[in-house]
Protein backbone atom coordinates (compact mmCIF):
# COMPACT_ATOMS: atom_id res chain seq x y z
CA UNK A 1 0.00 0.00 0.00
CA UNK A 2 2.89 2.28 1.00
CA UNK A 3 4.79 1.66 -2.27
CA UNK A 4 1.66 2.64 -4.63
CA UNK A 5 1.08 5.60 -2.72
CA UNK A 6 4.76 6.38 -3.01
CA UNK A 7 4.51 5.76 -6.54
CA UNK A 8 1.45 7.66 -7.08
CA UNK A 9 3.35 10.86 -5.09
CA UNK A 10 6.38 10.59 -7.90
CA UNK A 11 4.31 10.42 -10.53
CA UNK A 12 2.10 13.42 -9.95
CA UNK A 13 5.75 15.17 -9.02
CA UNK A 14 6.94 14.20 -12.40
CA UNK A 15 3.63 15.26 -14.60
CA UNK A 16 4.85 18.91 -13.34
CA UNK A 17 7.31 18.38 -16.10
CA UNK A 18 5.00 17.56 -18.65
CA UNK A 19 4.51 20.99 -19.76
CA UNK A 20 7.30 23.37 -21.03
CA UNK A 21 7.19 26.31 -18.65
CA UNK A 22 8.58 28.30 -21.24
CA UNK A 23 4.78 27.82 -22.66
CA UNK A 24 2.21 30.33 -22.75
CA UNK A 25 -1.48 30.45 -22.28
CA UNK A 26 -1.86 30.92 -26.03
CA UNK A 27 0.55 27.69 -26.48
CA UNK A 28 -2.24 25.75 -24.71
CA UNK A 29 -5.04 26.89 -26.33
CA UNK A 30 -4.00 26.46 -29.46
CA UNK A 31 -2.35 22.63 -29.18
CA UNK A 32 -6.15 21.64 -27.76
CA UNK A 33 -7.23 23.85 -31.01
CA UNK A 34 -5.30 21.79 -33.42
CA UNK A 35 -6.64 18.54 -32.42
CA UNK A 36 -10.12 19.54 -34.15
CA UNK A 37 -10.84 20.33 -37.83
CA UNK A 38 -9.44 19.44 -41.00
CA UNK A 39 -5.75 20.07 -42.02
CA UNK A 40 -5.34 22.86 -43.68
CA UNK A 41 -2.32 24.47 -45.48
CA UNK A 42 -1.47 27.80 -47.03
CA UNK A 43 1.18 28.29 -49.03
CA UNK A 44 3.70 31.56 -49.98
CA UNK A 45 6.02 32.16 -51.97
CA UNK A 46 8.53 34.94 -52.06
CA UNK A 47 9.30 36.91 -55.24
CA UNK A 48 11.00 40.08 -56.76
CA UNK A 49 8.52 41.63 -59.19
CA UNK A 50 8.14 38.61 -61.75
CA UNK A 51 11.35 36.47 -60.22
CA UNK A 52 11.81 34.30 -57.58
CA UNK A 53 13.46 35.36 -54.10
CA UNK A 54 17.20 33.89 -54.00
CA UNK A 55 19.47 34.63 -51.66
CA UNK A 56 22.14 36.61 -52.74
CA UNK A 57 20.19 37.43 -56.18
CA UNK A 58 20.81 40.63 -57.66
CA UNK A 59 17.46 42.17 -59.12
CA UNK A 60 18.03 45.37 -61.75
CA UNK A 61 15.76 48.40 -61.35
CA UNK A 62 14.13 48.01 -57.53
CA UNK A 63 12.84 50.91 -56.39
CA UNK A 64 12.90 54.51 -57.28
CA UNK A 65 14.49 55.57 -58.54
CA UNK A 66 15.80 52.06 -59.80
CA UNK A 67 19.17 50.45 -58.47
CA UNK A 68 20.71 46.72 -59.04
CA UNK A 69 19.65 45.36 -55.29
CA UNK A 70 21.11 41.97 -53.89
CA UNK A 71 18.48 40.56 -51.68
CA UNK A 72 20.14 39.12 -48.59
CA UNK A 73 17.45 38.53 -46.03
CA UNK A 74 13.51 37.86 -46.35
CA UNK A 75 11.89 36.49 -42.93
CA UNK A 76 8.69 37.30 -41.83
CA UNK A 77 6.35 36.53 -38.54
CA UNK A 78 2.59 36.38 -38.99
CA UNK A 79 -0.16 35.48 -36.59
CA UNK A 80 -3.54 35.25 -36.26
CA UNK A 81 -4.19 33.70 -39.57
CA UNK A 82 -8.05 32.92 -40.69
CA UNK A 83 -10.10 31.85 -43.47
CA UNK A 84 -12.38 34.18 -44.82
CA UNK A 85 -15.60 33.09 -45.89
CA UNK A 86 -17.63 34.36 -49.36
CA UNK A 87 -20.47 35.24 -46.68
CA UNK A 88 -17.85 37.15 -44.67
CA UNK A 89 -17.42 34.65 -42.02
CA UNK A 90 -14.10 34.49 -40.69
CA UNK A 91 -12.62 31.00 -39.46
CA UNK A 92 -9.67 31.22 -37.40
CA UNK A 93 -6.63 28.36 -38.63
CA UNK A 94 -5.08 26.89 -35.71
CA UNK A 95 -1.73 26.64 -36.30
CA UNK A 96 0.30 23.11 -35.89
CA UNK A 97 3.01 23.68 -33.19
CA UNK A 98 5.60 22.09 -34.97
CA UNK A 99 8.38 23.35 -32.66
CA UNK A 100 10.47 25.31 -35.20
CA UNK A 101 8.54 27.00 -36.75
CA UNK A 102 4.81 27.32 -35.91
CA UNK A 103 3.84 28.33 -32.02
CA UNK A 104 0.55 29.16 -30.56
CA UNK A 105 -1.18 31.56 -33.12
CA UNK A 106 2.32 32.55 -34.51
CA UNK A 107 4.03 30.99 -38.07
CA UNK A 108 7.66 32.32 -39.11
CA UNK A 109 7.71 32.56 -43.00
CA UNK A 110 11.09 32.14 -43.84
CA UNK A 111 12.16 32.24 -47.04
CA UNK A 112 16.09 32.83 -46.75
CA UNK A 113 18.26 29.66 -47.12
CA UNK A 114 21.27 31.36 -45.47
CA UNK A 115 24.58 30.49 -46.89
CA UNK A 116 26.90 32.91 -49.19
CA UNK A 117 23.96 34.76 -50.30
CA UNK A 118 21.90 35.34 -46.89
CA UNK A 119 24.56 34.88 -44.09
CA UNK A 120 22.16 35.93 -41.39
CA UNK A 121 20.22 32.99 -41.91
CA UNK A 122 19.87 29.45 -41.99
CA UNK A 123 19.43 26.71 -44.36
CA UNK A 124 15.94 25.80 -43.03
CA UNK A 125 12.73 27.86 -44.58
CA UNK A 126 9.36 27.47 -43.96
CA UNK A 127 6.63 28.68 -46.54
CA UNK A 128 4.05 26.62 -45.95
CA UNK A 129 1.55 27.74 -42.62
CA UNK A 130 -0.17 24.42 -41.43
CA UNK A 131 -3.16 24.03 -39.06
CA UNK A 132 -6.31 22.57 -38.88
CA UNK A 133 -10.01 24.30 -39.87
CA UNK A 134 -13.73 23.02 -40.13
CA UNK A 135 -14.03 22.41 -43.57
CA UNK A 136 -16.04 24.46 -45.73
CA UNK A 137 -15.55 26.87 -49.05
CA UNK A 138 -13.15 29.53 -48.32
CA UNK A 139 -12.49 32.49 -50.74
CA UNK A 140 -9.87 34.40 -48.91
CA UNK A 141 -7.33 34.39 -45.83
CA UNK A 142 -6.26 36.58 -43.34
CA UNK A 143 -3.30 37.61 -40.79
CA UNK A 144 -1.56 39.84 -39.20
CA UNK A 145 1.97 40.63 -39.92
CA UNK A 146 4.26 40.51 -36.71
CA UNK A 147 4.14 39.49 -33.53
CA UNK A 148 1.14 39.53 -30.95
CA UNK A 149 2.13 41.53 -27.87
CA UNK A 150 1.74 39.10 -25.48
CA UNK A 151 4.78 37.22 -27.27
CA UNK A 152 6.52 40.12 -28.31
CA UNK A 153 8.54 40.70 -25.59
CA UNK A 154 10.32 37.54 -24.46
CA UNK A 155 14.09 36.69 -24.09
CA UNK A 156 14.45 35.55 -27.56
CA UNK A 157 17.82 33.73 -25.57
CA UNK A 158 15.52 31.26 -23.82
CA UNK A 159 11.96 31.19 -25.83
CA UNK A 160 10.32 29.12 -27.22
CA UNK A 161 10.76 28.42 -31.75
CA UNK A 162 10.24 30.52 -33.34
CA UNK A 163 10.49 33.27 -31.32
CA UNK A 164 14.43 31.81 -30.28
CA UNK A 165 16.53 33.81 -33.33
CA UNK A 166 18.17 36.71 -32.08
CA UNK A 167 18.49 37.75 -35.07
CA UNK A 168 15.30 38.85 -35.32
CA UNK A 169 14.91 40.45 -32.29
CA UNK A 170 16.16 43.62 -30.69
CA UNK A 171 15.83 43.82 -26.84
CA UNK A 172 13.14 43.04 -24.42
CA UNK A 173 11.22 46.25 -24.55
CA UNK A 174 11.08 46.45 -28.47
CA UNK A 175 10.53 43.28 -29.19
CA UNK A 176 11.07 41.45 -32.12
CA UNK A 177 11.46 42.27 -35.45
CA UNK A 178 8.22 41.32 -37.28
CA UNK A 179 10.31 41.38 -40.58
CA UNK A 180 13.67 41.29 -41.76
CA UNK A 181 14.24 42.05 -45.49
CA UNK A 182 18.02 42.92 -46.29
CA UNK A 183 19.92 43.83 -48.88
CA UNK A 184 22.31 45.83 -50.83
CA UNK A 185 21.97 48.46 -53.34
CA UNK A 186 24.60 49.21 -55.95
CA UNK A 187 26.70 46.92 -54.67
CA UNK A 188 27.27 49.24 -51.69
CA UNK A 189 24.53 50.85 -49.94
CA UNK A 190 23.45 48.47 -47.42
CA UNK A 191 19.78 48.66 -46.82
CA UNK A 192 17.69 46.35 -44.48
CA UNK A 193 13.96 46.71 -43.56
CA UNK A 194 13.20 45.61 -39.76
CA UNK A 195 9.70 46.20 -39.06
CA UNK A 196 9.00 45.90 -35.44
CA UNK A 197 7.14 47.92 -32.01
CA UNK A 198 8.67 51.69 -31.25
CA UNK A 199 7.69 53.31 -28.45
CA UNK A 200 7.21 50.90 -25.99
CA UNK A 201 7.12 52.67 -21.92
CA UNK A 202 9.80 51.14 -19.68
CA UNK A 203 12.41 52.16 -17.30
CA UNK A 204 15.00 50.01 -18.94
CA UNK A 205 15.22 48.28 -22.48
CA UNK A 206 15.81 44.67 -20.98
CA UNK A 207 13.11 45.28 -19.47
CA UNK A 208 9.30 44.09 -20.90
CA UNK A 209 7.36 47.42 -21.90
CA UNK A 210 5.59 48.87 -18.61
CA UNK A 211 2.32 49.42 -21.21
CA UNK A 212 0.97 49.19 -24.88
CA UNK A 213 3.98 50.22 -27.66
CA UNK A 214 2.91 53.58 -29.24
CA UNK A 215 3.58 52.09 -32.20
CA UNK A 216 2.57 48.37 -32.71
CA UNK A 217 3.11 48.22 -36.17
CA UNK A 218 1.22 45.72 -37.01
CA UNK A 219 -0.27 45.00 -40.35
CA UNK A 220 -3.30 43.17 -41.22
CA UNK A 221 -3.28 41.58 -44.20
CA UNK A 222 -7.18 40.25 -46.29
CA UNK A 223 -6.60 38.70 -49.33
CA UNK A 224 -9.68 37.55 -50.95
CA UNK A 225 -11.38 36.11 -54.21
CA UNK A 226 -9.02 32.44 -54.41
CA UNK A 227 -8.87 29.13 -52.12
CA UNK A 228 -6.36 29.95 -49.36
CA UNK A 229 -6.43 26.51 -49.20
CA UNK A 230 -5.12 25.68 -52.83
CA UNK A 231 -3.29 28.27 -54.37
CA UNK A 232 -0.19 30.61 -53.71
CA UNK A 233 0.21 33.42 -51.98
CA UNK A 234 2.85 35.75 -53.24
CA UNK A 235 5.51 37.75 -51.17
CA UNK A 236 6.60 40.34 -53.40
CA UNK A 237 9.58 41.90 -51.85
CA UNK A 238 9.85 44.02 -55.45
CA UNK A 239 6.51 45.35 -54.75
CA UNK A 240 7.42 46.73 -51.30
CA UNK A 241 10.58 48.52 -51.74
CA UNK A 242 9.18 49.51 -55.30
CA UNK A 243 7.97 53.69 -54.03
CA UNK A 244 11.91 53.45 -51.66
CA UNK A 245 14.82 55.15 -52.80
CA UNK A 246 17.66 52.20 -51.78
CA UNK A 247 20.66 54.17 -53.43
CA UNK A 248 20.53 56.68 -51.03
CA UNK A 249 20.01 56.27 -46.96
CA UNK A 250 18.72 59.56 -45.06
CA UNK A 251 21.46 61.28 -43.40
CA UNK A 252 22.11 60.33 -40.00
CA UNK A 253 19.71 57.77 -39.76
CA UNK A 254 19.87 53.90 -39.39
CA UNK A 255 20.68 51.92 -42.48
CA UNK A 256 17.60 51.00 -44.24
CA UNK A 257 14.68 51.62 -42.37
CA UNK A 258 14.80 50.11 -38.71
CA UNK A 259 11.00 51.23 -37.80
CA UNK A 260 12.42 54.55 -36.35
CA UNK A 261 9.72 57.06 -36.36
CA UNK A 262 11.82 59.88 -37.23
CA UNK A 263 13.64 57.95 -39.97
CA UNK A 264 12.39 59.27 -43.53
CA UNK A 265 13.30 55.56 -45.27
CA UNK A 266 10.67 54.33 -43.90
CA UNK A 267 7.93 56.46 -45.29
CA UNK A 268 7.44 54.74 -48.25
CA UNK A 269 8.20 51.00 -46.92
CA UNK A 270 5.13 51.75 -44.20
CA UNK A 271 2.82 52.60 -46.65
CA UNK A 272 3.69 49.91 -48.91
CA UNK A 273 2.91 47.25 -45.92
CA UNK A 274 -0.13 49.22 -44.99
CA UNK A 275 0.82 50.87 -42.07
CA UNK A 276 1.16 54.51 -41.18
CA UNK A 277 3.98 56.74 -40.77
CA UNK A 278 4.70 60.30 -39.61
CA UNK A 279 1.49 61.81 -40.73
CA UNK A 280 1.11 60.17 -43.66
CA UNK A 281 -2.11 57.65 -43.36
CA UNK A 282 -1.32 53.91 -44.74
CA UNK A 283 -1.53 52.75 -48.03
CA UNK A 284 -2.86 49.68 -49.31
CA UNK A 285 -0.38 47.09 -48.44
CA UNK A 286 1.07 45.74 -51.77
CA UNK A 287 3.47 42.66 -50.07
CA UNK A 288 1.28 40.19 -50.00
CA UNK A 289 -0.96 39.51 -53.28
CA UNK A 290 -3.38 37.09 -54.16
CA UNK A 291 -3.12 34.47 -57.41
CA UNK B 1 3.25 9.81 4.83
CA UNK B 2 6.79 11.35 5.20
CA UNK B 3 7.92 9.02 1.94
CA UNK B 4 5.12 10.83 0.03
CA UNK B 5 5.91 13.90 0.42
CA UNK B 6 9.23 13.24 -0.29
CA UNK B 7 8.95 11.55 -3.51
CA UNK B 8 6.93 14.47 -4.25
CA UNK B 9 9.12 17.36 -3.77
CA UNK B 10 11.64 14.78 -5.82
CA UNK B 11 9.50 14.73 -8.71
CA UNK B 12 8.51 18.69 -8.54
CA UNK B 13 12.94 18.91 -8.18
CA UNK B 14 13.17 17.38 -11.13
CA UNK B 15 11.65 19.83 -13.38
CA UNK B 16 14.75 21.75 -12.68
CA UNK B 17 13.51 24.70 -10.11
CA UNK B 18 12.01 26.71 -13.32
CA UNK B 19 9.10 27.28 -12.10
CA UNK B 20 7.86 30.53 -14.95
CA UNK B 21 5.51 30.57 -17.03
CA UNK B 22 6.77 32.68 -19.23
CA UNK B 23 10.18 34.40 -19.77
CA UNK B 24 11.19 37.01 -17.86
CA UNK B 25 13.69 39.66 -18.44
CA UNK B 26 14.02 40.77 -15.33
CA UNK B 27 15.16 37.67 -14.14
CA UNK B 28 17.67 37.94 -16.38
CA UNK B 29 20.44 38.48 -14.10
CA UNK B 30 23.52 40.75 -13.36
CA UNK B 31 24.70 41.68 -17.01
CA UNK B 32 21.43 42.52 -18.37
CA UNK B 33 21.31 46.44 -16.72
CA UNK B 34 21.29 48.74 -19.53
CA UNK B 35 23.62 51.15 -17.77
CA UNK B 36 26.29 48.38 -18.65
CA UNK B 37 28.96 50.16 -20.56
CA UNK B 38 29.37 49.70 -24.89
CA UNK B 39 31.82 47.22 -26.12
CA UNK B 40 35.47 49.07 -26.00
CA UNK B 41 35.97 49.68 -29.91
CA UNK B 42 39.70 49.05 -29.33
CA UNK B 43 39.76 45.80 -27.94
CA UNK B 44 40.60 42.57 -29.10
CA UNK B 45 38.15 41.12 -31.25
CA UNK B 46 39.11 37.71 -30.27
CA UNK B 47 37.42 36.52 -27.99
CA UNK B 48 35.34 39.59 -27.79
CA UNK B 49 31.56 38.75 -27.24
CA UNK B 50 31.09 42.25 -28.88
CA UNK B 51 33.50 41.56 -31.86
CA UNK B 52 30.58 41.39 -34.21
CA UNK B 53 29.36 45.20 -33.23
CA UNK B 54 33.25 46.16 -33.57
CA UNK B 55 33.06 44.36 -37.24
CA UNK B 56 30.35 46.85 -38.35
CA UNK B 57 32.16 50.10 -38.58
CA UNK B 58 29.77 50.97 -41.26
CA UNK B 59 26.68 51.05 -38.69
CA UNK B 60 28.67 52.08 -36.05
CA UNK B 61 27.72 56.34 -36.01
CA UNK B 62 23.87 55.13 -36.52
CA UNK B 63 23.71 51.81 -34.55
CA UNK B 64 24.04 50.91 -30.91
CA UNK B 65 25.32 47.61 -29.31
CA UNK B 66 22.85 45.98 -28.01
CA UNK B 67 23.06 45.71 -23.48
CA UNK B 68 24.61 43.29 -23.30
CA UNK B 69 23.22 40.05 -21.24
CA UNK B 70 23.94 36.36 -20.85
CA UNK B 71 23.25 34.15 -23.65
CA UNK B 72 22.76 36.67 -26.34
CA UNK B 73 25.30 37.14 -28.86
CA UNK B 74 26.25 40.92 -29.64
CA UNK B 75 23.71 42.83 -32.41
CA UNK B 76 23.82 46.57 -33.36
CA UNK B 77 20.34 47.74 -33.07
CA UNK B 78 18.67 50.68 -33.71
CA UNK B 79 18.65 53.68 -31.05
CA UNK B 80 14.47 53.38 -31.17
CA UNK B 81 14.73 50.07 -30.01
CA UNK B 82 16.08 51.52 -26.66
CA UNK B 83 14.13 54.68 -26.36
Amino acid sequence: MRTGISIGALVIGLAACGSDPRATPADAATSADAAAGDPVSIRFAAKVGTQDFACGQTYPNLGSPGADFRVEDLRIYVHDVALLGGDGSRTALALDPDGAFQRANLALLDFEDGGAGCPGGTAATHTVVTGRAPAGTYTGVEFVIGVPPDLDHLDASTALPPLDDTTLWWVWRSGYKYLRLEGTANGSVGFPFHLGATGCPGASPVSAPSGPCAQPNLSTVKLRGFDPTAATITVDAGALLATTHLGVNASGSAQGCQSDPDDADCGPVFASIGLPFGGAAPGPQVLFHAP
Amino acid sequence: MKWVVLLLALGVAACGGNSGTNNSPKDAGAGSDASMPPPDAGADAAGNPFASCIDRPDQADTMVPRPPTAGLPCDLIPPTALR
